[in-house]
């Protein structure tokens, strides 16, 4: 991808910014988002916009460049199009994790419990998903010890659904689950967006070895990669980004496998150069979603996670027909 | 001058050789031939440094190859894998580019000396044409033409290549054979694997001949490694007429079954 497409791509997450920070239920002007930043007294609208909208679209933003470029490392590392973050289980154990607090009804501790145990539980799932698929870094076993995870994540919630001690718990913890950037602060943004950083950087730094790795693993490595090395990179990048973001977020499924998919043509298929324009493209996408659930919900808003799993089964069909054909 | 010393080689793990000897020089082309199973891709891998040795040692220029730093290997021994893979549709130019991965380049920010390099080998395997085409979109030869160009853009020493004529036509099996017979005269040592002893006859400088569960059964001039007694131990096949020359055909004299 030429330089100017990077701009581009930066230019329209930073027009989704300020859309997201404009418009919703109670839609505001740029004049008079300005004139309400700058009055020192606190106002109506001064609030709207730093207490409901900024940390809500800055979160959207974070998440979708997580899912973004975990998706894309995914796809790049198991040589998959299909791939997507949940794959490795970190998600639904992230998820786990934060129903868990759900149940004990631990918030007693704090706001940031719900997504420090969500970001705990995606790193041990994610370490047990390394020692399940032994350390070579096979991608076979790999995503089937991933798979393993991901269905033993999902029972044991289900389990603690099962076991809820009320149906307003099981109902708060089911809608939860659907995922939503409803009612979030800044905390949550301050307590989640290290670890994505974290994620992200340790993610960029494989961008060369996924490159090569388009000639399987045996090129690979008689070229110098060492995949041991990628491997443990890749498992703990996408835990702590997509990890971080499931448990501020609830599981939102789809950005990760569409954005990279979109985006492919446009960087030559090259899956280094994929990362930092998925990370972008995911923010854009997610923007988007959470500024259509703000502006097109009617009576109880439309929960994040069900927009883009509605979009994403027809697109994920669509890629296996594909698939087939090609 | 480069050169390969294999002493008393053994691998167990992931294929199986025993007791590989063999020195080898640059200006030199190898064969390594051998029934189905006998170990040609175990010995390649692990000139490659791709699989681990079980005793024995392998010496690039005088120093231990499992010594030598992944990079610094890389840049100085390449390999072809038997199975070719491009996964996703990279271009040609860019998987030529790949093969200097292990010099620092990235294939976003390709330097004018990088270029330079690519250039040279897309105009000597005459990809020109095929350029900018996704590279697996390709046909079997011209994939086996890119392969080569990727290998050879860092200008290795060793160039080691699994089956590289494998299921392609008589045509492009010669053109590739001469291909790597050129590259060993300019100065290189290159070391591949046959099922195909009229090749390994008509082009080899070297031939290493494996049976049975990876031993060594001859190393040397082809002539002389493929002589009657060991192509009916190693194929059951012996020369029809009796003699081995350019040219000639085989006839199966005993039965895998048998």
């Amino acid at each position: 991808m030429k330089i100017h497409s990077y701009i581009l791509l930066v230019l329209i997450v930073l027009a989704v910014f300020l859309a997201g920070l404009l418009y919703g239920p109670a839609n505001i002007s740029p004049l008079e988002a300005a004139k309400a930043l700058y009055d020192d007294e606190s106002n109506l609208t001064k609030l709207i916009l730093l207490e409901v909208r900024l940390p809500r679209v800055l979160l959207a933003l974070s998440i979708g460049a997580s899912l973004g470029i975990s998706g894309a490392a995914l796809q790049g590392f198991l040589q998959n199009p299909l791939a997507e973050p949940a794959l490795l289980g970190s998600g639904p154990a992230a998820a786990l994790g934060s129903v868990i607090v759900f149940y004990f009804g631990a918030f007693g501790a704090g706001a940031l419990i719900l997504p420090l145990a969500g970001i705990v539980s995606a790193l041990l799932a994610t370490v047990f998903v390394w020692f399940l698929a032994g350390r070579a870094g096979n991608s076979t076993t790999l995503i089937l010890a991933g798979v393993a995870i991901s269905s033993l994540a999902g029972s044991l919630t289900a389990l603690v659904l099962n076991f809820a001690p009320n149906p307003f718990a099981a109902a708060e913890i089911i809608f939860w689950l659907m995922g939503s950037l409803a009612d979030r602060s800044m905390e949550h943004l301050w307590v989640s967006l290290p670890f994505m950083i974290i994620g992200w950087l340790l993610l960029l730094s494989v961008r060369t070895t996924l490159d090569a790795l388009s000639l399987g693993a045996e090129t690979a490595r008689s070229l110098g990669v060492n995949l041991r090395n990628v491997s443990i990179r890749i498992i703990f990048g996408t835990a702590l980004a997509v990890g971080a973001a499931t448990s501020v977020a609830g599981v939102i499924g789809f950005v990760g496998l569409a954005v990279p998919h979109i985006l492919r043509p446009f960087v030559g298929h090259r899956p280094g150069s994929l990362l930092f324009a998925s990370a972008l493209g995911g923010a854009v996408m997610l923007g988007i979603a959470d500024l259509a659930v703000r502006l097109f919900s009617v009576g109880a808003e439309l929960k994040l996670g069900v927009l883009t799993a509605l979009i994403g089964a027809p697109f994920f069909l669509a890629l296996i027909l594909k698939l087939r054909r090609g | 001058m480069s050169e390969i010393t294999v002493k008393q080689l053994s691998v167990m793990k992931g294929g199986y050789v025993k007791n590989i000897n063999f020195i080898i020089t640059s200006g030199n082309l190898l064969a390594v031939s051998g029934p189905n199973g006998a170990g040609k891709t175990t010995l390649l891998r692990a000139l490659a440094s791709l699989s681990s040795l079980s005793s024995g040692s392998i010496r690039f220029n005088g120093r231990e190859l499992t010594q030598l730093d992944a990079k610094f290997r890389a840049r100085r021994i390449s390999y072809l894998p038997q199975k070719s893979e491009i996964h996703w549709a990279l271009s040609v130019r860019d998987v030529v580019a790949l093969g200097l991965m292990p010099f620092g380049s990235q294939l976003d920010k390709i330097t004018p000396s990088e270029n330079e390099k690519i250039d040279r080998q897309i105009e000597s395997f005459r990809l020109e044409k095929l350029s900018h085409r996704p590279a697996n979109e390709l046909s079997g030869g011209e994939l086996q033409r890119v392969n080569l160009a990727r290998a050879l853009v860092g200008d290795p020493e060793v160039l080691l290549a699994d089956e590289p004529a494998a299921a392609l036509d008589p045509g492009v099996q010669l053109d590739v054979m001469t291909k790597l017979k050129e590259i060993a005269a300019s100065d290189r040592i290159v070391i591949f694997t046959t099922h195909e002893i009229r090749h390994a006859f008509r082009f080899a400088d070297k031939a290493l001949l494996l049976g049975g569960h990876g031993t060594c059964i001859g190393f040397g001039e082809p002539q002389l490694v493929f002589n009657n007694e060991n192509l009916l131990r190693c194929f059951g096949i012996r020369p029809i007429g009796g003699e081995i020359k350019e040219g000639v055909d085989f006839e199966r004299i005993i039965s895998s079954d048998a």
